[in-house]
């Protein structure tokens, strides 16, 4: 692939790294020693089967992980072509996560930012402020979860995703645009959810915490003789949140002082079923948000109250899979799926006057997917598919309620086809080539082709490095292409990147693995100004990214321990100035210890987040956030208690809001608590 | 860190290049079969298994007879399997594995383990081994319920079991409620 950046921009740019790339460079150096290591003392005693000495109940707790996103096949972790992390139930439980924002938090190099409306994911060092989630594709059970207007997927309370009912979250990072089509850009999120028989009978929870926050959920599931599994589940979550929130960027009386009370309060219900019977499952999901935001954004009256979001998405998927031979499979879809949005901002357009403005987003989608996966000689695996999407509506429309002023009902269609061909080839027992390509066609800006490429390679059994290349791009959406008066044509921008995975089982069930990564990102979709109130999008930008992240993990019988540290560096094409909200630094640590038998947990996690720019180029500091969790399985019969603290210590941070607010940092909750009941009938 | 890699950026990127290049060239003297950790926990079980398992003493010709592992299909544990049994003992007796080529004669294994290429092959097993007691345990989806007695499974990551326990008793076997508390209880399509 030609890599549109000039040499001597890149090489400027290295340079730029000054005392970071120093340790980058220790990176590289730790990562060719531990290359180096094992294949010293590879005829030792690597050989011999060290799980052969555990009890029964210790083996119970190994954990053997598969992993499904990053080839749309269920593969070994370390032979994905990807750097991947998975967490799973027991992992959500031990450490007290909320949503998915909280898990992803927990990941290696992974950072979630919350304006006080949506939380968004930042992966590599990027996430940039104002937009919705659309450079990272989430996933359930396979199924896209990206809506149509925005490309956003919510991770946080307004997911569809209810935390309890996921098994296992896969993080795959980087491109994979190979595979899924748009928005596999910065990576993959794909959860997989329980099944009926996992629930088996009835279970439900009840949940309280801080600054008034409830929630409810009841689950039923169950594996019938008769090879039916049904699923069901329902949740509803309010909660008061803060009753008083200072912004001193406002002043003055008509800005209350900037002090915005009782405008901070959510109410969300989700609902989820998957009901399967023989090769066919049937999975529907729905939920529905609603936000008051207390920021002011957009620049709406202060303290007004009523400024608030209404999120609802749903789906219905069936999916066929059948098992033809050994060596043969057959998966495939149709699906439904519908996205609505609705918003109120009050503004002060003529003093005293203030006069609702009302902004709604309307999509509904449907598709089709089939795919076959072909084992040939037992030494290549190909994967077939084709992807088809039409856009049935997307729709945009905002008015002024009183008096009545329209401003935008724009309506639109659309369609998308995608065909790919993925081949993983076993090239002697310890190197595997994995080459694939998807073509995409889309209705609205034409066609693109995005490549993948990895040599994976075990020098021992012990250890698995990995070099990967991969294009991946996202198309315009329809809010980039027509929320703003029109100013051209909009085409897709694309990434390249390149990186070098290391992975190594160490004695004492320790894993290390480290990661190095550059990538290139080009024609970036942008909003610019055109005039003081008139935007535009644009494809413009041009940024780069490089980092390294090392991750240490272990798992001990009723121990788990995981520790990671990612350094990140992004630069704008254009400036050359580092990225807003793209914090040079992650470190986390997550650790579970059993502090009774196999019932009582304490679970500790610390995530540190480096300071990063905000819009107008000021400062969001570095903060230090400790979470602390007490769990109990079957403390009584059939019941599980968890009690957590979120920001054990207190600490003062916030995240950089994006060009809407004016707040430079949008300030997170200091320490709050939860207790959760769950109790299975 | 100026021992690992020139200070110089392009050099740096040279280097990268080249242990890359290097990584590469090491796999052709790289000799170890890759046995990853599934494998290995699986090998790991299964003397646990046939612990929570009782045959009738009329399944071995002597009382210190050894006990017998068929292997039919792909063999995932390879070779070192045979010496990691070398030091178990279960039920008194010790173990030795057999690969199989052909179905196995009643009475010449007492746990047959069914690779994941022979799962097809599930039907013709019942009608060969009858109602001899003889264990039969699976690595796939829709093994138990095709009328092995114990499959390996996943659930969130970690190894269970489905075992179809009318299969087991038919043969003969007792399975420890030990075993089952851990695992998923499966009923065959049909009786065997």
């Amino acid at each position: 692939m030609p890599c549109k950046t000039p040499l001597r921009r890149r090489l400027r740019y290295f340079a730029a790294f000054g005392k970071e790339w120093r340790l980058a460079k220790l990176a590289v150096a730790l990562m060719l020693l531990h290359a180096a290591v094992p294949r010293v003392f590879a005829d030792d005693p690597v050989g011999t089967n060290t799980f052969m000495d555990m009890t029964f109940e210790q083996l119970l707790e190994v954990k053997v992980d598969r992993v499904y996103g990053a080839s749309r096949f269920e593969q070994k972790v370390s032979e994905a072509p990807a750097s991947v992390s998975i967490v799973t139930a027991d992992e959500i439980e031990r450490f007290g996560h909320r949503t998915l924002a909280d898990v992803l938090r927990s990941v290696r190099g992974l950072y979630v930012t919350y304006d006080r409306n949506y939380s968004y994911l930042g992966m590599r060092g990027f996430a940039r402020p104002g937009d919705y989630n659309s450079r990272v594709l989430l996933l359930v059970d396979g199924h896209r979860m990206n809506e149509n207007i925005y490309d956003s997927m919510y991770v946080a309370t307004d997911s569809i995703m209810d935390v309890d009912l996921i098994d296992r979250v896969e993080v795959i990072r980087g491109p994979s645009s190979s595979i899924y089509g748009s928005s596999a850009f910065f990576g993959v999120i794909n959860v997989v959810t329980k099944r009926g028989g996992q629930i088996d009978g009835v279970q439900t929870s009840i949940e309280a915490g801080s600054l008034g926050t409830y929630k409810v959920r009841a689950t039923l599931g169950k594996k019938f003789t008769n090879d039916v599994e049904l699923l069901v589940s329902g949740s509803l979550y309010e909660s008061q949140g803060q009753d008083r929130i200072g912004y001193p960027e406002f002043k003055g009386p008509t800005n209350h002082f900037g002090v915005v009370r009782n405008s901070d309060e959510e109410r969300a219900g989700t609902f989820m079923t998957s009901l399967s019977y023989h090769d066919l499952t049937l999975s529907g999901g729905f939920s529905a948000r609603e936000k008051n935001v207390p920021t002011a954004s957009y620049g709406t009256v202060v303290g007004d109250g009523r400024e608030e979001t209404l999120d609802l998405r749903g789906y219905g998927d069936l999916k066929f899979e059948r098992a033809f031979t050994d060596d043969s499979r057959l998966t495939s879809r149709v699906f439904y799926d519908a996205y609505r949005y609705y918003g109120t901002y009050p503004y002060m357009y003529t003093p005293p006057t203030v006069t609702l403005y009302r902004d709604a987003a309307l999509g509904d989608w449907a598709g089709t997917e089939w795919q076959w996966n072909q084992r040939v000689w037992d030494k290549h695996m190909l994967v077939l598919g084709v992807d088809y999407r039409e856009d049935i509506r997307q729709q945009q429309i905002n008015y002024d309620q009183q008096p009545r002023f329209s401003y935008l009902k724009d309506d639109r269609q659309g369609r998308n086809v995608g065909a790919f061909l993925q081949t993983e080839w076993l090239l002697r027992t310890n190197l595997i080539a994995n080459v694939g390509a998807r073509y995409d066609y889309f209705q609205r800006f034409g066609e693109t082709l995005n490549p993948r490429a990895g040599l994976i390679y075990s020098p021992t059994t012990n250890a698995t490095v990995k070099a990967l290349y991969g294009r991946a791009f996202r198309a315009p959406n329809v809010y980039e292409l027509h929320y703003y008066p029109a100013t051209g044509d909009l085409h897709a921008e694309t990434i390249d990147t390149y990186e070098l995975v290391y992975e190594q089982k160490l004695p004492a069930n320790l894993r290390f693995t480290t990661a190095a990564y550059y990538y290139t990102v080009d024609q970036l979709i942008t909003q610019r100004a055109l005039t003081a109130n008139k935007q535009y999008f644009v494809n413009v930008d041009h940024a780069d990214g490089t980092g390294v992240e090392f991750e240490l993990d272990g798992r001990w019988p009723g121990i788990l321990a995981r520790v990671s540290y990612a350094l990140q560096r992004t630069e704008d094409g254009t400036t050359g100035d580092e990225l807003s909200n793209s914090p040079r630094h992650l470190a986390k640590l997550n650790l579970s210890v059993p502090l009774y038998a196999d019932k009582f947990f304490a679970g500790l996690e610390l995530q540190y987040n480096g300071g990063a720019h905000t819009v107008s180029a000021h400062r969001a500091d570095d903060f230090v956030v400790v979470n602390l969790t007490l769990f109990s399985r079957k403390l009584a019969r059939n019941l599980d208690v968890s009690a957590s603290i979120y920001n054990l210590f207190d600490t003062k941070y916030g995240y950089p809001g994006a060009e809407d607010h004016l707040q430079e940092v949008i300030t997170q909750d200091g320490r709050s608590f939860r207790v959760k009941l769950t109790y299975k009938f | 860190m100026a021992l690992f890699l020139p200070t110089h950026i392009s050099r740096a990127r040279r280097a990268l290049l080249f242990a890359i290049v290097l990584c590469c060239a090491w796999s052709g003297v790289a000799a170890d079969a890759s046995r990853e950790i599934e494998a290995q926990v699986k090998a790991a079980f299964l003397p646990k298994l046939a612990n929570f398992v009782t045959w009738p003493a009329s399944a071995f010709a002597e009382t210190n007879s050894p006990l017998v592992i068929g292997i039919l299909g792909e063999d995932p544990f390879g070779p070192q399997f045979d010496e990691d049994l070398k030091s178990v003992v279960i039920h008194g007796r010790p173990m030795v594995v057999k690969r199989l080529g052909a179905m196995p004669k009643p009475g010449a294994v007492h746990l047959l383990f069914v690779g994941q290429s022979a799962t097809a092959r599930i039907g013709d097993i019942r009608k060969t081994l009858g109602k001899e007691p003889i264990l039969t345990l699976g690595d796939a989806s829709g093994f138990a319920e095709a009328g092995g007695m114990i499959n390996f499974t996943k659930v969130e990551g970690k190894l269970r079991f489905e075992i179809n326990i009318t299969a087991a008793q038919a043969s003969g076997l007792q399975i420890s409620s030990r075993l089952l508390q851990v695992s998923t209880v499966v009923r065959g399509k049909d009786k065997p």
